[in-house]
């Protein structure tokens, strides 16, 4: 889809592109190398342990014990951070989703611009362009207020697990170490990042097919290559990658059930608001390719 | 002198201690590092998320800091240890040549 197609949109939604966040990759990356140095620790202290592990006494007893205190919590240390690489890289997908869906909108209303703004039709699809536009931009900062919700529950996680206060022994830290959000999470952020993909691969196949429409919508021909195109939105429902998401998203809403954990149960649903936008994004842009047709006179007006 | 359920092996102590220390310097040298990646700009411009993110990284620091030191107790306590138990060994030897 050309830029200024892209621009066109956005001007008339009144609004901006949305950032790229390029540091977020790389402060996940950082949270990683954390962890790792966190677990390396945490085992060279066993070994370090190991050779004073000949002594044998009440005394030695304490000192063993407050070692492997030490080691416990650069293991809890070690699990926290890789839960906060995924938690960064998290958000860092929901945001490029987000705007990707709202760079299609703005490129649609681009198209919708150029073909005619006039005619009721035209105004008619710029009216829902600019309720979906709204609706997602608006999803934005309350996903944002999600993460920001995960990351302090995160740190008071850290102070609890890996502050002095909360120095656990090996034995406790490897035990699955907050057994709910342990793999609560694990479970939530794998299952967003799979549905995240399949919305992005939906978005994708979208920019992927307006650019097609465009460039013949821009030489003037609308040829039967392009209505080729067009079955795809009309494929089988349960093949769809979009059906296929919310079944994801149903899964993990069960999941979450299951923990009652209201916060992320929260988060589930703004996810599936988001999916339900983008199942209303595909309506509106099999009327637009309708539209395309009758214009260049390839399927007649109704009469 | 030992008893059955005492066994005192100082040299093992002091390995170990001597290990804990290496981890407590090589911990608390990755943590100047980590502070000056991680630096002092949130990565996300967004309020909702900037603030509680600089929190966790608050957090974080302050408790990797706590675990540099308690490496660095544990390493200087095993050392101590094997000090006092050495120390015994010998007064104990010497009483013996009274």
């Amino acid at each position: 889809m050309s830029d200024q197609l892209v621009g066109a949109g956005y001007g008339f939604f009144g609004s901006a592109r949305l950032p790229d966040l390029p540091g977020v990759g790389v402060h996940a990356d950082t949270w990683d190398g954390s962890a790792g140095q966190s677990r390396q620790m945490a085992d060279d202290g066993v070994s370090a342990l190991r050779l004073a592990t000949a002594n044998r006494g009440p005394s030695a007893g304490a000192a063993q014990e407050h070692g492997t205190g030490t080691v416990g919590a650069l293991l809890q240390a070690g699990n926290l951070g890789s839960v906060t690489a995924g938690v960064l890289r998290s958000l860092e997908g929901v945001s490029n989703a987000i705007r990707s869906h709202l760079d299609v909108l703005a490129g649609m209303a681009g198209i919708a611009l150029a073909a005619g703004a006039a005619t009721p039709a035209g105004r008619l699809l710029l009216t829902r362009l600019r309720a979906v536009f709204t609706r997602t931009a608006g999803a934005l900062r309350p996903l944002m207020r999600k993460f920001g919700d995960i990351m302090r529950s995160l740190a008071e996680a850290v102070r609890r697990r890996v502050g002095t206060k909360g120095a656990q022994s090996p034995q406790a830290a490897s035990r699955p170490m907050f057994p709910q959000a342990a793999e609560y999470v694990n479970n939530t952020v794998q299952g967003a990042k799979v549905s995240l993909g399949n919305a992005e691969r939906v978005i994708q196949e979208r920019q992927r097919l307006m650019t097609r429409l465009n460039s013949s919508f821009d030489d003037g021909t609308l040829t039967a290559d392009d209505l080729a195109q067009v079955p795809y939105l009309r494929q089988s429902p349960t093949s769809h990658p979009l059906y296929q998401a919310e079944r994801q998203l149903d899964s993990a809403q069960l999941t979450a059930n299951n923990y009652n954990s209201d916060m992320n149960l929260a988060a589930f649903n703004s996810a599936k608001d988001l999916h339900r936008d983008l199942d209303e994004l595909m309506g509106i842009e099999d009327d637009l390719l309708q539209w395309l047709r009758r214009n260049n006179g390839l399927e007649p007006w109704p009469a | 002198m030992a008893s059955d359920d005492v066994v005192i092996d100082a040299e093992g102590r002091y390995t170990s201690g001597r290990g804990f220390g290496q981890l407590a310097d090589e911990h608390a040298s990755y943590l100047t590092r980590l502070r000056g990646h991680l630096g002092e700009e949130s990565p996300v411009p967004y309020e909702e998320v900037s603030g509680p993110y600089a929190e966790l990284m608050a957090a974080w620091l302050e408790t990797s800091g706590q675990a540099a030191e308690r490496l660095g107790f544990t390493g200087a306590a095993q050392v101590m240890m094997a000090d006092g138990n050495v120390a015994t060994e010998r007064a104990n030897e010497q009483v013996s040549a009274w």
